[in-house]
């Protein structure tokens, strides 16, 4: 059940006068029935439009708060907003993530079975025809320069190439906010440079929120905001 | 898919055989050309069956009825060629009356020879002559005792193909029942058959007069016994095919765990996963299923070609590859059931995870 939240009750924004894209509220999520604290009293309000770099050592809880605000996950305690409303069940995590959210992995996670095109096809699937969807496959293909490997199985692909085609893949449902895990991590110096050079075009042209989890100070230069994780709390 | 193919082999298999087997004896009573078979109406089996001098005299006075041929059936274990197996597995021995209008059918079927005139005289079928060579003159041993082979007849029925034609009396004799007999065949004109049918079932009420062709659908109890056989192993065949397809579709759901968490991540619903899995599932059991019904027809002939074409027949009706085909669907779909409730409901944290 999703619920709209009063204005008055909204957290600062990254734009003034509209409702964050995603907001966490007093968020704490737990394991191994609570011996492991990922995240404690997480507070948290994004724009649209922004870049947000997520820093921190192994184990601060980056991926954790990546999954919450890409509806993986819910908190144990505390709320997550997503434009206004409150993300608290399955139904309504399913048609954020499908609707208004695209994910980059580190591993690219693309469906080895299938070729580049159709691997960006793959969140259309549910909400396009498939003639249509295919057109739309090879248009973000040709927006990250891939035209021409459309065809492509996954195998044949460089590395470079893979994590282009999943920045496509991630942008095909026209999402509000762009989540990316560590996505230059498997890649070297270069073509990760380029990676990123084509994810924040990507951004700019479609005015998404681009939140990205990482280890290297390099690639947030720039950033809009930099939230800086330790031992579940964001750093002031 | 190879569990799915099994198991839809064997049913069409063991249907096909059946189906053949109740048409052959269809056939073979329709073949008689008689309006009526009369039998005993409370023996659980027909070698039970007991028809008397008296029942019979009774029936031929009833108006309307032109001829009454009597019959008894046996089988034999014939002799072996020197060593200990049989050059066949069985004969069967059909117990006749020179003088009576059954006769008339093998007169029909006459390809050497002619038809037996006395009680020591045999005709048999030319298949039962080719394979133990039993040429018209020959001296054949039947129970102990010598007989003449006077004729060869051929029949296009799988059961009387693999037969001798005897004289009753002496299958009567050998059987321990001069006096009675395993059935009648009743001749009346074509319009006297159902008035001399309820006379029968008035006057004789143990006895039972159906057409031939309603024969099989009427009596034969033992043929309703391989049908719960049927039934038994197609039970037997699809656990053992859910159990197959279950391993294959649980085995793929777990290496496909990160691309599930992938799909799941990428917006697909629990509904959408979970039909995903389960239509993988029917593709699977469709194509073992076809696969398996090709098994079954070939396996089937196969079986009849090594066994013997005179004792064993198949018919192949569209209801059972229908049959076959909903045994290859409700396998697919029971066995993936499971499988896609797994996948539905990963989480695509935990998903993403796996390793």
């Amino acid at each position: 059940m999703s619920e709209r939240v009063p204005a008055s009750a909204k957290a600062p924004a990254g734009e003034p006068g509209t409702a964050p894209l995603v907001e966490l509220r007093g968020v704490r999520r737990v394991f191994e029935g609570g011996l492991v604290v990922a995240l404690d009293g997480v507070d948290l309000a994004l724009g649209r439009g922004q870049f947000v770099a997520v820093t921190g050592p192994s184990g601060s809880g980056k991926t954790t708060l990546l999954n919450l605000m890409g509806a993986m996950d819910l908190p144990d305690e505390g709320e997550l907003l997503f434009e206004g409303q409150r993300i608290d069940s399955r139904r309504a995590m399913e048609r954020v993530r499908a609707e208004r959210i695209g994910f980059m992995f580190q591993l690219h996670n693309l469906i080895p079975v299938l070729r580049a095109a159709e691997n960006v096809e793959v969140p259309l699937v549910p909400r396009m025809r498939r003639a249509e969807r295919r057109d739309r496959a090879r248009k973000l293909l040709g927006d990250v320069g891939l035209a021409h490997r459309a065809d492509s199985g996954v195998r044949g692909l460089s590395g470079g190439e893979r994590q282009r085609v999943a920045i496509a893949r991630a942008l095909a449902n026209e999402p509000a906010l762009i989540l990316a895990d560590e996505p230059t991590g498997n890649l070297d110096s270069r073509t990760g440079h380029e990676v990123m050079e084509v994810l924040h075009a990507a951004r700019k042209r479609t005015g998404a929120t681009l939140v990205l989890v990482t280890h290297n100070l390099e690639i947030c230069e720039g950033c809009d905001r930099h939230v800086k994780l330790h031992d579940g709390k964001i750093l002031p | 898919m190879l569990g799915v193919s099994v198991a839809v082999a064997g049913v069409v298999a063991l249907i096909s055989v059946t189906h053949g087997l109740k048409g052959s004896l269809d056939r073979y009573m329709e073949a008689s050309g008689a309006s009526l078979i009369v039998f005993s109406g409370d023996a659980a089996d027909l070698v039970f069956s007991k028809v008397t001098l008296d029942d019979v005299a009774r029936i031929r006075a009833i108006d309307g009825v032109e001829a009454v041929s009597r019959v008894h059936f046996s089988a034999f274990r014939p002799p072996s060629n020197g060593d200990q197996t049989p050059v066949l597995p069985a004969i069967l021995l059909f117990g006749r009356y020179p003088e009576e209008r059954i006769m008339n059918k093998y007169r029909a079927f006459l390809r050497e020879g002619r038809l037996f005139q006395k009680p020591t005289e045999v005709v048999v079928s030319k298949f039962i002559a080719e394979s133990l060579g039993w040429g018209v003159g020959a001296k054949v041993p039947i129970y102990g005792a010598e007989y003449e082979v006077v004729g060869i007849f051929d029949s296009d029925l799988a059961w009387e193909n693999a037969g001798v034609v005897i004289h009753a009396d002496v299958l009567g004799r050998q059987l321990g029942r001069p006096d009675n007999y395993t059935l009648l065949f009743v001749y009346t004109a074509a319009t006297a058959a159902d008035s001399v049918q309820r006379a029968i079932e008035v006057e004789l009420p143990r006895l039972r007069a159906v057409p031939p062709g309603d024969f099989t659908s009427q009596y034969a109890d033992q043929l309703e016994v391989l049908d719960e056989f049927i039934a038994l192993v197609t039970v037997i065949a699809m656990v053992i095919g859910i159990l197959g397809v279950l391993n294959t579709m649980m085995m793929s759901v777990s290496e496909r765990t990160r691309e599930i968490g992938t799909l799941r991540a990428l917006g697909w619903s629990r509904g959408r996963v979970l039909r995903i899995v389960l239509v993988e599932g029917l593709l699977l059991s469709c194509v073992g299923g076809a696969f398996g019904l090709l098994l079954g027809v070939a396996g089937t002939e196969a079986l009849i070609a090594f066994w013997n074409k005179a004792y064993l027949i198949a018919t192949y009706l569209p209801s059972t590859f229908v049959k076959g085909g909903l045994v290859a669907v409700l396998v697919g779909v029971s066995a993936a059931l499971y499988p896609a409730y797994r996948a539905a409901n990963l989480k695509p944290v935990e998903a993403l995870r796996y390793e």
